[in-house]
């Protein structure tokens, strides 16, 4: 006979054996951006043929830093992340990755290797590669006499003020007040190292970093750019589609956007061209994205097998297809239509610069920013906002100096 | 005797028991643990490896108090509450006198209509916000052009954005307190309101010395709990303007939430946050003795 507490043990050892083989053949995995949107159209293979099961997040760009760093103080990382490289001495410094298996490691362009590489070792396998460059409307830049914005600041300038006096209701281009990658990719130009002393101290006020401030400060008081903050620009293709600009800063997330029907960008309209620096383009801020397992992955084997599914070649190609993402794998790269733009590219990405690997750099970019944004709105001067820029950037870096100093990290 | 007073005092810490060890848990510990905490560098270093923690007494503090962005959030927040509670409770109040007044008819829908933004998603009605706030599109600007005003940047001019936040969060929190005053404006005796006619009194006389003693407790109520409220808003510039433009509508909450969750410093955050448990304690006080000293309550 069946008594109700039998029935209620039965029931319940059920469920828990049920729970245990399904964690067996499932990976938790977080996602961002139009990446992580995407990424369900990827997984079923996977699944298929392994018969893992994958449980995705899909998380926005804008909360993802914190909601890492909350999960890992809450211990709710997911098996797999998907991590801007920039953010992965942080979460290293927490001891929150585990080391992947070498084999994933080979074969992706030496930029990628060399950005989740920290002290010799490699922490997380990389995914997509990235740059920063200019994407403009053709027939707006063509109207002022320019086949393609021109790379070096004088002459850009000139044919931005162009476009202004002809259109003095537009702006030459749009660079987000609250986006801090504008101003760190032409810092990038001037091949300055942004941090000193062991990555102690900020080096704003070094004549690199200054010439950078002073060009981006001019779009401004020339009003080659309007002075917006991502929340009141909306939707920046219908603002570029509408003429509101005529050149768009932006990474590859735009030639994934550029082909989707709702932005109604018409193939052929747009082309690329570097950012533009003091005498030509020089070198680029290396940006991409990896994927990590965490060190308290209930399954690493499986996680493993996912980001070996997910950072393969093909995959890398198809998910280019689809966003617009760049692959890390030289053999993917070997895939890929050759076109201008995928060219472009190619040759930032291989001259690029990694950001300084501290675990504070995305406050850094994001204080950097604020003063920026302040001297844009005529709160200081040049020499002042760079002077403010130290000053704040000591003050963060003021924990790392009392560790350094005591030899408690590298 | 004794032995059952003793015993009905045993009964009665049994009964009060489960909401003292609540209390105890969930605010009194909470409490002093961010007091401990706010006297440390806890950041992410410690977070790392609790050897990184350093016992810094009241460096947090010092800190904020030589950090302009600290200050900023509290002139934020000073603009916030100064403008938002007479705000919010001049339109609560006015609503409240409208719709108690024997000339409106369908009270029960005016009620619900008025009230509904209270209830409503804070993130939903935010988004619609927006748009009504936009520079370009917005329905807001709209209306103002066909008066003929030029078009105003609501939300990203640093001027405008406090302004603009603010009429969201009055618009979405006015609801609350027209039913508080509309339920004690119910309470009003007909009987003196018109034997006060009768004796000549005008409608601000009669509003001043029937009305107003009236409905006093509510009133100081709904002041306490507005200034309470006010200086802690967050979600609103959050969802709006994530604190910006130029920092224009970072509050207090919003610069702790940053120190904290976002930049994992939980000794700033923690000193912060007691530093506006302080403030509000204080100013509730101040208030509660205000409202004693006058005559109706």
């Amino acid at each position: 006979m069946i008594t109700r507490r039998r029935a209620l043990t039965l029931a319940g050892g059920a469920a828990l054996s049920g729970c245990m083989s399904r964690d067996d053949h499932r990976v938790t995995w977080w996602a961002m951006g139009t990446t992580g949107e995407n990424a369900p159209i990827l997984l079923p293979p996977f699944t298929r043929t392994t018969g893992i099961d994958v449980d995705l997040q899909a998380v926005p760009w804008t909360g993802a830093h914190e909601k890492l760093l909350t999960g890992f103080a809450g211990g709710s990382l997911p098996d797999v992340m998907m991590l801007n490289t920039g953010w992965l001495p942080e979460l290293n410094l927490l001891g929150a990755l585990a080391p992947p298996p070498s084999a994933l490691l080979s074969g992706h362009l030496p930029g990628a290797s060399a950005s989740v590489t920290i002290a010799g070792r490699a922490w997380a396998v990389p995914w997509t590669a990235d740059s920063w460059v200019q994407f403009y409307r053709r027939d707006l830049i063509a109207e002022v006499g320019y086949p393609a914005p021109p790379l070096d600041w004088a002459e850009w300038t000139r044919m931005a003020q162009k476009v202004v006096r002809r259109h003095p209701d537009r702006f030459a281009t749009l660079h987000l007040l609250d986006w801090p990658e504008p101003l760190f990719a032409y810092a990038a130009q001037t091949g300055e190292p942004l941090l000193r002393d062991r990555a102690g101290r900020g080096n704003f006020r070094s004549p690199g970093f200054r010439a950078a401030l002073a060009f981006y400060k001019q779009v401004f008081d020339f009003k080659l750019s309007p002075r917006v903050t991502g929340a009141e620009a909306g939707d920046t293709y219908i603002g570029l589609r509408r003429g509101w600009f005529a050149i768009l800063p932006s990474d590859a997330v735009f030639i994934g956007d550029a082909r989707r029907p709702e932005h109604r960008i018409v193939p052929g309209t747009w082309g690329a061209a570097a950012t533009p620096g003091p005498r030509g383009a020089g070198a680029a801020m290396a940006r991409g994205t990896c994927l990590a397992v965490s060190r308290t992955a209930r399954n690493p084997a499986a996680a493993w097998r996912l980001v070996a599914f997910l950072t393969g070649a093909d995959l890398q190609r198809r998910i280019f297809g689809i966003t617009g993402d760049l692959p890390t794998r030289s053999q993917a790269w070997a895939m890929l239509p050759p076109d201008p733009v995928t060219g472009l590219f190619a040759t930032q990405i291989a001259d690029s610069v990694a950001p300084p690997a501290v675990p504070e750099w995305e406050r850094i970019t994001g204080e950097v920013q604020q003063v920026a944004e302040a001297m844009v709105r005529g709160h200081f001067g040049v020499d002042a906002a760079a002077a403010e820029m130290d000053a704040r950037v000591d003050r963060i870096l003021a924990k790392r100096r009392w560790l350094l100093e005591r030899g408690r990290i590298a | 005797m004794t032995r059952r007073r003793s015993s009905e005092a045993r009964a009665g810490l049994v009964f009060a028991l489960p909401v003292l060890v609540a209390t105890l848990a969930f605010l009194v510990v909470p409490t002093a643990a961010g007091l401990l905490l706010s006297l440390t560098d806890f950041d992410i270093y410690a977070l790392a490896d609790l050897a990184n923690l350093r016992l810094v007494g009241g460096g947090n503090y010092l800190a904020l108090a030589h950090e302009p962005r600290f200050w900023q959030a509290v002139s934020n927040t000073l603009v916030f509450a100064g403008i938002g509670v007479p705000a919010a409770i001049g339109t609560s109040l006015a609503t409240a006198l409208l719709l108690d007044s024997a000339t409106v008819g369908w009270k029960p829908v005016w009620r619900l209509l008025l009230f509904a933004p209270y209830v409503t998603t804070l993130v939903a009605t935010a988004l619609v916000w927006r748009y009504v706030l936009d520079t370009r599109s917005g329905l807001l600007n709209a209306a103002l052009g066909v008066v003929g005003t030029a078009p105003v940047d609501w939300l990203g001019d640093p001027k405008t954005s406090i302004p603009a936040t603010l009429i969201f969060i009055v618009w979405k929190a006015f609801g609350y307190n027209m039913l508080v005053f509309t339920a004690a404006l119910a309470t009003v005796s007909t009987d003196l309101r018109e034997a006060a006619r009768l004796d000549g009194a005008g409608p601000v006389a009669r509003f001043r010395h029937v009305t107003l003693p009236a409905i006093g407790p509510a009133l100081v109520l709904a002041s306490v709990l507005s200034v309470a409220n006010f200086l802690q808003v967050f979600a609103e510039p959050y969802v709006m303007t994530h604190g910006g433009p130029a920092q224009s509508t970072t509050t207090i909450l919003y610069f702790m939430f940053d120190e904290g969750f976002t930049w994992w410093n939980l000794g700033t955050a923690s000193a912060v946050a007691v530093i506006l448990f302080v403030a509000i304690l204080g100013l509730t006080a101040v208030q509660a003795r205000l409202a004693r000293r006058l005559e109706w309550l």
